[in-house]
C-alpha cells in the first residue's frame, strides 16, 4: 500500500470512528435521558394546556433534550408529582452534574418525606458545586442539627453567620443548641440579636421566654412573651432556587396554600396574584374566591373584596364562612342595611350557620333589639358550646338589658370553655369587687395579671377599684 | 516482543491474549486504536450494546406500593351513647379500668369536657358511665395506679382549649379512684401550657411513680417530668424541653440500661422526634432521634412496638396533621413510619406507608399471621374524594414490608385508635374515636369497636 492510500486510509478510518463516537455518544446521552423521563402520571382534571405543554416537554427530553428533561422535572415537582421529579432530578444529577440545581431541589422533596440522611449528602453536594448558595448552608445546618449531629450543625450555622452576620436563621438554630446545653447566657445572646434583625418574628421571643424562664428571670420571661404575642412562629428563609417552583404551578390547592403561608403574608400583592391565578384555573371554586375576598379585604380593596365574597356565596350558597365573610366585610365597609338583608338570606341558605347567628345578633344589639339578639346568641352557643365567643357576647347583651346576674352567669361559663378569656377575666374580677367578694376579687385579679393578654391600663383600673372597695391593696 | 492480539466482538472490548498464536496480525497502534474505535461504536450503534436503562429507575423516595381494598375485614360497631351533635373524642383507650377481667374502653370527649368509661358489660356490650367533667379540653387519659392502692387511677391531660391558643390553661390532673369507681381530681399543676400527654414511670428510681408531660402550648411549649414527691399529691417539676409542640411522651426503656427513658414528638415548626435516656435516678440526656427540616411535616402521633420483634422497644410513627392549614386537609408527604431501635440510643428511620392525615398509629397483628402489623386513623384526608381512606392496615411480610389495605373510607375524621384485647381470646380488638371539628360532617361516629368481619385467609 502506498504512503498516499495509507494516509487516506487513515483518515476515512478517524472520520468513521470520530462519527461512530458521536453516535455513540449521541445515542447514549439520548437513551440515558429517556430512562430518566417517568411514567406519564394521571392528569385527569389538570388543565389542558399545561397537559399539552407537559407532552411536548416529554417528548423533546425523550428525543435527548436534557433542558426539556430538566424543565419536566420541575413542572413534576411544582405540581406536586415528586415521585416523577424525583427519578427527573436522579437523571439530571447524572446528566447535568455541575448545575446545583438539581441535587438541591431533590434534597427539598426527600426532606419533605422526612428522607433526611438522603438530603443531607445532595445538599453536601450542591454547596459542593455552588458553597456560595445561603439557603443550602442553612438546611444543611438544619438537617444536621435534626439528626443529633450537633458539632457539625454549629459549624454549619456559625459558617452562615461568617457568610451573612444577619442570618437570624442561624441564629435561631444556634441558639437551640446553646439551650440544649443549658448555656443559657448565649442562647440569650443570640435570640435577642434575632429579636433586634427580626422584630416581626415569633420564634426568637417564644425561645427567649423559656431561656428567660430557665434561668429563673420570670418578669424578662413575661416581656418576652408579650413582645411575641400575635407574630407569626415561622418564616421561610429566601430561596430563589425553589420559588420560582410556584411560577410553573398549576394546582389551584397548592397556590391557595402557598398564599396563605408566611412566605407571602407580608407580600399581599404577591398572594393576590397566586389567587387570581388559581381562580384563572378554577373559576368555581368558591373557596379561592372566599380567600381572596378577604385577602383584598384586608389589603384595603373592599369593593374588590365584596365582588369576590359574593361570587363565593353565589358559587356555593350552602357554605357558611362564604356568608359570615360578606357579612363581615360589608358591616365593616359601613354597608349595615345590605349586611343585614345578606345576613338573613345566608341563614335561609345555612340555618345553622354559627358565624351568621353571631352577627345577627350584633346587628341585632346596634340597633338595640336585645331579645332577638339573646335569641340569636343562644342558638350560636348551642351550635358552638366550646367556643367562648357566644356567652361573651350573650353576657354583654345581658348586661346591656340590665339582666346582670344573667350575664355574670355566661362571662362565668365563658371562662370555663377558655379558662384565659381576657374580658371574662375582667368582667368578673370587677363584678367581684362590686359585690364585696373581696376573696374572688383578689383570685381574678391575680389571674388578671396572669393573663399577658389583658392591657395593664385594665389592671391599674382593677387594683384601684380593688383599693377602694376593700381598703387596701390586692 | 510480539504482541498477540484477539478482539472479542461480542463484548466489543480488546484483551491480550498471548498464548493464542493463531490469526496473528503485525499493526500499527494508532490504526489499530482507529479500527477498534470504529468497530466497536459500529457494533454498538447496530446491536445496541449502549445497554439501554430500565424503563424504570428507582428513586431515593420510597415509591408508594399499590393500596388494596380490604374494606371488608372489619366492621365498625357503635359503642356507648348515641349522638346527634359532632363528636370530639380525642383519645381512646383500653384498660380494665375497674379490674373485674374485661377490658374497657376509656375516651375524651373534648367538646363536652368529659371523660368516659365505658364498662364492658359482656362480650363487646357496654355500657358508659361518665367518670369526670368539667375538666377543659380534656384530650388524653391513662390508666395508672398512682397511690399504690391497687385500683387504677387516670391520668388526664387538659389542654384548657382545643384550637389554637398560647394561654397558659393546660392542666395535669389525677383522678384518683377510691375502689369504688368513684373519681376525685387532682389538679398537679394548672395555668401551664396546654398539656397533651402524661405519661407514668418510677424515673429516679424511688418507689413512687412520676409523670412525663407533654404540653404543646401554642408558641411555647414544653415537655417536663415530674417528681413525685410522695404525700399529698405533691409533685415537683423538672424541665426537659422548652419547645412549642410536644404532642405525645411515651415511657419505656428505650435504651436498654434498665432505667425508663421519655421519647416525645414535638410539632409546631420543630418537626422532631426526642429520647431523653435516663442515665439513671431520672438524670436525662436529650437527644434527636428523627427531624425533619420540613416546617409542614404534620407530626401526628407515636406509639410504642416492638415490630421487628427483637426484644428492642420501636417507635411508631404518623405524620397528618391538618390543624394548621388555609382549609383543614392532606399533605402529600403525610404517611405512617416507624424507628427500628438499634439499641444504645440509635434509631433508624423507615417509611412504612403513605397515609393523608396519619394519626395513631397502633401496632397490632390484624391477620393473626404472626407478623405485627401497623393500623393508622385518618383526621384529615380529603373528605371530597370518595376514595379517601379513614383507617389503614399496613401488613407485614415479616420482613417489615408493608402492604398498605385500605380498612375503611368511613365514618371519616377517625382521629384516635388504640387496640386491646375485649374479648378475652387473646387477640387484639381496634377502637376508634371520631373528631368532628370541620366539614364534611355526613359521616359521623363517636366511639367505634371494630368487629372482625370475615374469617382471616
Amino acid at each position: 500500500m502506498s504512503r498516499k492510500s495509507r494516509i487516506a486510509s487513515g483518515i476515512i478510518l478517524m472520520v468513521a470512528a470520530c462519527i461512530g463516537l458521536w453516535l455513540f455518544l449521541y445515542r447514549g446521552s439520548s437513551s440515558l435521558a429517556a430512562s430518566y423521563i417517568p411514567a406519564t402520571p394521571d392528569m385527569t382534571g389538570w388543565a389542558a394546556p399545561w397537559v399539552t405543554q407537559m407532552k411536548a416537554i416529554e417528548s423533546a427530553a425523550e428525543k435527548g433534550s436534557i433542558r426539556d428533561l430538566g424543565d419536566l422535572g420541575l413542572n413534576y415537582h411544582a405540581n406536586g408529582f415528586f415521585q416523577e421529579a424525583s427519578l427527573v432530578y436522579e437523571g439530571m444529577m447524572r446528566l447535568d452534574p455541575s448545575d446545583p440545581l438539581w441535587p438541591y431541589l431533590y434534597s427539598d422533596i426527600l426532606s419533605g418525606f422526612g428522607k433526611l440522611e438522603d438530603a443531607i449528602e445532595l445538599l453536601t453536594t450542591t454547596l459542593g458545586l455552588d458553597p456560595t448558595y445561603p439557603t443550602a448552608r442553612l438546611r444543611l445546618a438544619e438537617g444536621l442539627q435534626k439528626l443529633n449531629r450537633t458539632d457539625e450543625a454549629e459549624a454549619g450555622f456559625r459558617k452562615c453567620l461568617e457568610d451573612n452576620p444577619k442570618d437570624f436563621h442561624a441564629m435561631i438554630g444556634l441558639a437551640r443548641i446553646h439551650m440544649d446545653r443549658k448555656d443559657w447566657d448565649s442562647a440569650e445572646q443570640m435570640l435577642r440579636q434575632a429579636t433586634l434583625i427580626r422584630p416581626s418574628l415569633g420564634a426568637p421571643f417564644a425561645l427567649l421566654e423559656s431561656v428567660y424562664t430557665q434561668s429563673g428571670k420570670p418578669g424578662e420571661a413575661a416581656n418576652a412573651r408579650i413582645a411575641g404575642t400575635g407574630k407569626p412562629a415561622h418564616e421561610d428563609p429566601p430561596d430563589p432556587w425553589k420559588d420560582h417552583l410556584i411560577d410553573r404551578c398549576q394546582d389551584p390547592y397548592r397556590l391557595r396554600v402557598a398564599a396563605a403561608t408566611p412566605r407571602y403574608e407580608n407580600d399581599s400583592l404577591a398572594a393576590i396574584a397566586l389567587l387570581e391565578r388559581a381562580i384563572s384555573l378554577a373559576p368555581q371554586d368558591a373557596s379561592i374566591h372566599r380567600q381572596l375576598g378577604m385577602l383584598l379585604f384586608r389589603n384595603t380593596q373592599p369593593q374588590a373584596a365584596l365582588s369576590h365574597l359574593r361570587k363565593s356565596v353565589k358559587l356555593d350558597p350552602v357554605d357558611p364562612d362564604g356568608w359570615a365573610y360578606l357579612v363581615h366585610v360589608l358591616t365593616e365597609s359601613g354597608q349595615s342595611i345590605e349586611a343585614e338583608n345578606q345576613t338573613v338570606i345566608g341563614l335561609s341558605h345555612c340555618p345553622e350557620a354559627p358565624g351568621l347567628h353571631l352577627e345577627r345578633a350584633r346587628q341585632r344589639i346596634a340597633s338595640g333589639d336585645y331579645t332577638s339578639a339573646i335569641r340569636s346568641l343562644q342558638t350560636l352557643i348551642r351550635l358552638r358550646p366550646e367556643e367562648s365567643v357566644g356567652y361573651v357576647e350573650l353576657a354583654r347583651a345581658y348586661f346591656a338589658s340590665d339582666r346582670i346576674d344573667d350575664g355574670i352567669a355566661q362571662m362565668k361559663k365563658a371562662l370555663e370553655v377558655e379558662p384565659g378569656h381576657p374580658v371574662a377575666i375582667t368582667t368578673l374580677a370587677l363584678h367581684a369587687i362590686e359585690s364585696g367578694d373581696q376573696a374572688a376579687a383578689r383570685r381574678l385579679l391575680l389571674d388578671a395579671k396572669a393573663q399577658l393578654r389583658v392591657p395593664p391600663s385594665d389592671i391599674q383600673e382593677l387594683t384601684t377599684a380593688f383599693s377602694n372597695q376593700f381598703g387596701s391593696q390586692p | 516482543m510480539k504482541e498477540v492480539y484477539s478482539t472479542d466482538a461480542a463484548s466489543g472490548c480488546h484483551k491480550s491474549e498471548s498464548s493464542k498464536k493463531t490469526g496473528t496480525i503485525r499493526r500499527n497502534p494508532a490504526a489499530t486504536l482507529l479500527l477498534g474505535l470504529t468497530l466497536s461504536a459500529l457494533i454498538a450503534i447496530t446491536s445496541g450494546c449502549d445497554a439501554k436503562p430500565k424503563p424504570t429507575r428507582a428513586t431515593r423516595l420510597s415509591a408508594p406500593e399499590q393500596v388494596q381494598e380490604s374494606t371488608h375485614l372489619l366492621r365498625p360497631v357503635e359503642v356507648g351513647a348515641s349522638f346527634t351533635n359532632h363528636p370530639w373524642i380525642a383519645h381512646v383507650n383500653v384498660a380494665d379500668l375497674d379490674l373485674d377481667g374485661r377490658p374497657d374502653i376509656i375516651a375524651c370527649e373534648s367538646r363536652e369536657n368529659k371523660v368516659l368509661w365505658l364498662k364492658q358489660t359482656d362480650q363487646h356490650q357496654f355500657e358508659e358511665i361518665v367518670i369526670h367533667e368539667g375538666t377543659p379540653a380534656p384530650v388524653h387519659a391513662e390508666a395508672y395506679d398512682m397511690d399504690g392502692d391497687g385500683d387504677l387511677d387516670i391520668l388526664l391531660s387538659s389542654m384548657g382549649q382545643v384550637f389554637p391558643n398560647n394561654d397558659k390553661i393546660g392542666s395535669v390532673v389525677i383522678l384518683e379512684n377510691d375502689g369504688f369507681m368513684n373519681f376525685r381530681p387532682h389538679v398537679i399543676a394548672e395555668k401551664i401550657a396546654r398539656v397533651c400527654d402524661i405519661r407514668a414511670g418510677d424515673f429516679d428510681e424511688d418507689g413512687l411513680p412520676d409523670l412525663a408531660v407533654a404540653q404543646f402550648g401554642y408558641d411555647q411549649g414544653e415537655l417536663r417530668w415530674m417528681r413525685n414527691l410522695g404525700h399529698d399529691w405533691q409533685f415537683e417539676s423538672i424541665i426537659l424541653l422548652s419547645l412549642s409542640g410536644p404532642v405525645n411522651v411515651l415511657v419505656a426503656d428505650f435504651t436498654g440500661n434498665g432505667h425508663l427513658d421519655i421519647a416525645s414528638n414535638v410539632s409546631q415548626q420543630w418537626e422532631e422526634v426526642y429520647l431523653f435516656a435516663n442515665e439513671g435516678g431520672g438524670r436525662f440526656v436529650p437527644k434527636v432521634i428523627f427531624g425533619s427540616t420540613n416546617e409542614d411535616y404534620g407530626s401526628s402521633g407515636i406509639s410504642t412496638a416492638d415490630l421487628n420483634r427483637d426484644g428492642r422497644i420501636d417507635i411508631l410513627f404518623t405524620n397528618g396533621d391538618g390543624f394548621d392549614y388555609a382549609e383543614p386537609g392532606p399533605r402529600p408527604w403525610h404517611g405512617v413510619q416507624w424507628l427500628e431501635n438499634m439499641g444504645g440510643g440509635f434509631f433508624r428511620h423507615h417509611w412504612i406507608g403513605d397515609m393523608p392525615g396519619a394519626y395513631s398509629p397502633v401496632e397490632i397483628d390484624l391477620d393473626r399471621d404472626g407478623f405485627r402489623d401497623v393500623i393508622a386513623v385518618s383526621g384529615f384526608n380529603d373528605w371530597s374524594k370518595p376514595n379517601a381512606a379513614s383507617l389503614m392496615w399496613f401488613r407485614n411480610d415479616g420482613n417489615q414490608r408493608f402492604e398498605p389495605h385500605v380498612l375503611a373510607h368511613h365514618p371519616t375524621h377517625l382521629m384516635c385508635a388504640a387496640a386491646g384485647d375485649l374479648t378475652g381470646e387473646g387477640f387484639l380488638t381496634l377502637v376508634t374515636g371520631g373528631f368532628h371539628a370541620y366539614p364534611p360532617y355526613n359521616h359521623r361516629s363517636r366511639l367505634l369497636i371494630w368487629e372482625r368481619a370475615d374469617p382471616v385467609k
